[in-house]
């Protein structure tokens, strides 16, 4: 953009009261889009005033004609470029994990109303990589990258969608913001998983027994169970789905406790329980979460981890 | 998109964008190779060439070269101009700054504004010629650059060039209103911005300054139209189409010249009642003449008449041109001579052509009257033996004894010589007019072509009450050249160019050509031509009378905004088909269905809430419901379906509670 900053946020301020609050689907409509020349529009202009120029000069009706006539291209990719964003209606999707501090996709789902409008359509949040997205099929999902800083609950705020087709002389662009927020766990850092506790939230330690957990018997499948405990032969056998259960060692237990990582600082702390969380899961085990004035108790699965990872998310 | 980029202008332009540039560029310059100096053009070719191969091997020319290129090429275009200033040097300097441009596209950012300075390069062909066949090219390849400028905002994988080109058509024709509404509404003026014009440097086939043996034999071989006449009224018996240029008073024993300029004013035209109001179209000569009709009654301000009636531009007639004038069909052209007129017009070289000298002498001697000794100079070449012929032997020693007592054969600028030469020794004031004689009626466009080929030299003797009388020496020996053209008149006009022969006029191929001819003749009228005159034409003819630029602007305006709020028109009148989803169509159905086997649901209800709902209230349902609730989530949430999953909800809400009776809901 040309435009200096101040300029630019009482602009955003004109717009943003214009188009009215935030929703879930958005409709660009008239009172949405704006449009500017590009840097490019502008030399294109300024090539169009030389010409005229020359066609004064030499009083030549062919230059005249072709001056004329890219004049017209002008305006009339003016029009085209507002029509691209025109009747497109864009709404949030659920997102994957956020992780704080990494770039992630938030998917939008573009759908057109016009037929023949959208074309090469651009979308970006804040100073994030932009999406090209073609949008002449009557939908399609964008993965929008964004990249949360904080943890918590992240409101996305505006994404800007835009257009210069077809020929790049103009930008028509609109702001798009969703009433949606988004959990964002905290920034994952490794640390190695603690040992296992016996049954109380002593800390009298045993060793981690990995590989070496007591095949306990079979329960019948919950969507969630990952697929490498579903028991494939009893899916053979009586062709309904089973989950195979293992004791993590009968009385011991997993903790990834608060008090146990040797940080003071919060935000590291839960960095490191967050970590620690992603990979007991990628391994399958049972475990729990300890944090002041909160304590999950041992379980498995993806429900399970979003618990844990929630509540290390929202932690104040 | 592999790479992540902040900014669409980061993007660099992939290869094919590239060449796809280069080569719109190549084809732009191409025509150039006629105009700017050959060593120059070349320079420009061979850096775009070269942008071609290095963008193909995905290499840059490192920046100190691109730097040091940018000074040779500046240094080219100087020493061979001596400056940069003008036509020829400017556009010779584009082309090679363009070519550098193309060394060194980065982004699309670069790309673009070397698409631009290809529409600036395609402006300054104009500059140089306007034939209708190059102007259909330099718009083939406008289209070409458009196409190639919009394949850098689209993104889009299905687009190939043919649909590129496609909308670069849609694009370029929506933009014709426009144009034509700017072409035809915006002000117009005359005279050039600046002070300097620079000089054509393509020498255009015409009549010259001067007239020697030879020139004119050269110059009739050419087909090419000189100028046009429309006559309001009558148009002019072939007899009456004499075409005045330059008068030549002064002769060195060998060629005819103008001489210095006369001080006095020229001597008043007595005339008859008849005025024939005509339009003048001058193709391009890069001279100032006006090729006037004998003779000029009226004239434009912008045209003088010199002292012996002929017409002069102020600037020299680079394009195709238009002059309103009239002429008068009889009149006498002089009522009295100036002793400086008499004086050029009765001298000749001492000792040059002793023959001819002496036989006029006689006559002089003879105190017999001028008209006398005309008929007898006019009789002597009817009888004499001589021919007409286009291809007379060179008169090496002394041209006009040579001509008139041994080789007797010759073409216009002979006789004319001659015949003035023997006028003045015979003591009548006399000189040679050049120009053209003759043109032809084109049916088709209702107007008279003169060609190179009508070029023509007679004379002009001074008859005390008479005035200038014009005697065409020619008609004498060859009367056919008068009533009907070159082709009947020669002895030899099977040497003619086919296109000039007599039984060419009478074939299709010849139809044709006029046809042609008036087509251009239109096209240049109304585009070429189409200056501040036209433009007030075109205003009266629309009812707008004399309307100032200040009007002009305003209705420009208008009519961009009426075109503005048509567009607009157009688009709200295809207005929303609103398109839903057609997951969501379906879904609408099952909810529908749902509602029907008594499922209480509003429209805000999520799918998982329905599903819960459904457990509740109609248990039964649930295993058909589930399946289906969980593929409009794979469709609409989470991005899981494929290609399969919309047909299969469709499907099994098609089929969901087809034998359950609807409930009625209490």
């Amino acid at each position: 953009m040309l435009i200096p900053a101040p300029i630019q946020e009482q602009f955003i301020r004109w717009a943003t009261r214009r188009q009215g609050r935030a929703r879930s689907e958005i409709q660009l409509d008239r009172k949405r889009i704006f449009i500017l020349p590009t840097r490019n529009g502008i030399w294109f202009g300024l090539m169009l005033l030389a010409m005229l120029a020359g066609a004064i000069h030499y009083s030549n009706s062919l230059a005249f004609v072709l001056t004329f006539l890219l004049s017209g291209l002008l305006g009339i990719t003016m029009w085209h470029t507002q029509r691209n964003l025109l009747g497109l209606r864009i709404e949030i999707g659920s997102a994957g994990d956020l992780y704080a501090g990494a770039g992630q996709a938030l998917p939008l789902t573009i759908s057109t109303t016009f037929p023949d409008s959208g074309h090469t359509i651009v979308l970006q949040w804040q100073d994030a990589p932009i999406t090209i997205t073609d949008s002449t099929d009557q939908f399609l999902y964008a993965h929008v990258m964004v990249s949360p800083s904080k943890r918590g609950w992240f409101f996305p705020g505006r994404f800007r969608i835009y257009s210069r087709f077809p020929l790049g002389l103009f930008q028509a662009w609109s702001w798009l913001e969703f009433d949606r927020r988004f959990l964002v766990y905290p920034k994952p850092l490794a640390l190695p998983l603690p040992e296992r506790t016996s049954g109380d939230l002593g800390s009298d330690s045993m060793g981690i027994q990995t590989g070496a957990e007591d095949f306990a018997g079979l329960r019948d499948y919950r969507p969630g169970d990952a697929s490498a405990r579903i028991s494939w032969k009893s899916l053979a056998a009586k062709q309904l789905p089973q989950t195979k259960i293992f004791n993590a060692g009968s009385a011991d237990e997993l903790w990834l406790d608060w008090e146990n990582i040797k940080e003071t600082s919060t935000e590291l702390r839960l960095s490191y329980l967050c970590a620690q969380v992603i990979e007991a899961d990628r391994l399958q085990l049972e475990y729990g979460l300890k944090l002041p004035g909160l304590k999950i108790s041992p379980n498995h699965g993806n429900r399970h981890k979003h618990e844990c990872l929630k509540a290390l998310a929202l932690h104040e | 998109m592999n790479k992540l980029y902040l900014s669409l202008d980061d993007i660099p332009p992939s290869r094919q964008q590239v060449i796809g540039i280069i080569f719109a560029q190549i084809l732009i310059l191409l025509p150039h190779a006629a105009h700017i100096p050959l060593s120059l053009f070349g320079i420009s070719l061979s850096l775009m060439l070269l942008a071609g191969w290095l963008s193909w091997k995905r290499k840059i020319l490192p920046r100190v070269f691109r730097v040091m290129l940018v000074f040779a090429g500046l240094a080219a275009v100087v020493f061979y101009f001596g400056g940069i200033s003008g036509r020829d040097p400017g556009v010779s300097l584009l082309s090679i700054m363009l070519a550098l441009k193309l060394l060194e596209i980065k982004t699309l950012r670069d790309a673009s504004i070397a698409v631009f300075l290809g529409y600036f390069l395609v402006i300054t062909q104009f500059l140089f010629s306007q034939a209708m066949p190059l102007i259909i090219y330099l718009f083939g390849t406008t289209l070409l650059l458009t196409s190639v400028l919009l394949g850098l905002t689209d993104m889009s994988r299905e687009s190939t060039v043919k649909i590129r080109l496609h909308r670069s058509v849609r694009l370029l024709l929506q933009s014709i209103p426009f144009m034509l509404v700017l072409f035809l509404l915006f002000p117009r003026i005359h005279a050039p911005m600046w002070g300097f014009t620079s000089k054509n440097q393509s020498a255009v086939t015409g009549l010259g300054e001067s007239m020697s043996p030879g020139q004119f034999s050269d110059l009739i071989q050419s087909n090419q139209l000189a100028f046009r006449a429309v006559f309001d009224g009558r148009i002019p018996q072939p007899e009456e189409r004499y075409w005045r240029g330059p008068v030549l008073w002064d002769f060195d024993g060998r060629q005819w010249t103008r001489g210095p300029a006369f001080r006095e004013p020229s001597s008043r035209i007595i005339v008859g009642d008849e005025q024939l109001d005509y339009r003048l179209l001058m193709e391009p000569s890069d001279r100032p003449w006006v090729l006037g009709l004998d003779l000029t009654a009226r004239h434009p301000g912008n045209i003088r008449m010199t002292h012996d009636y002929r017409l002069i531009s102020a600037t020299p007639i680079r394009e195709f041109t238009e002059f309103r004038i009239s002429a008068y069909t009889s009149y006498i052209a002089g009522d009295k001579l100036s002793g400086e007129e008499r004086a050029r017009a009765l001298s000749l070289p001492e000792g040059i052509s002793p023959q001819t000298y002496q036989l006029g002498q006689a006559w002089k001697n003879s105190q017999r009257s001028p008209e006398a000794i005309v008929s007898t100079a006019l009789s002597m070449i009817r009888n004499g033996e001589y021919s007409y012929t286009l291809s007379p032997p060179l008169y090496l020693d002394d041209p006009v004894d040579q001509f008139l007592f041994e080789g007797r054969q010759g073409f216009c600028e002979h006789y004319s010589g001659a015949f003035v030469f023997l006028m003045r020794a015979a003591g009548i004031p006399a000189r040679v007019v050049t120009g053209y004689l003759g043109g032809e009626y084109n049916p088709s466009g209702g107007y008279l072509m003169v060609r190179q080929s009508d070029a023509h030299a007679w004379t002009e003797i001074w008859l005390d009450n008479r005035g200038w009388v014009r005697i065409d020496p020619t008609a004498a020996i060859a009367p056919e050249r008068i009533e009907s053209g070159l082709g009947d008149a020669l002895s030899d006009a099977a040497n003619l160019p086919f296109a000039l022969q007599g039984r060419y006029s009478e074939s299709l191929l010849h139809r044709l050509s006029l046809i042609y001819d008036s087509i251009d003749y239109y096209w240049n009228f109304w585009v070429l031509g189409f200056g501040p005159e036209r433009q007030r034409e075109l205003a009266r003819l629309l009812g707008l009378g004399d309307i100032d630029w200040q009007d002009m602007i305003l209705l420009i305006m208008a009519l961009i905004g009426g075109l503005i709020l048509l567009f607009m028109a157009i688009f709200l009148i295809r207005l929303p088909r609103p398109e839903v989803d057609p997951a969501i169509m379906a879904f609408g159905q099952f909810k529908k269905k749902l509602q029907s086997q008594g499922v209480s649901i509003s429209p805000e209800t999520g799918p998982l809430e329905i599903l819960d709902r459904i457990r509740v209230q109609n248990p039964q349902l649930l295993g058909q419901a589930e399946s289906i609730i969980h593929r409009y989530i794979a469709i609409r949430y989470a991005d899981s379906a494929n290609d399969q999953t919309l047909p299969e909800l469709r499907k099994s809400i098609r089929q969901f509670a087809k034998k359950n009776p609807p409930k009625r809901v209490s």
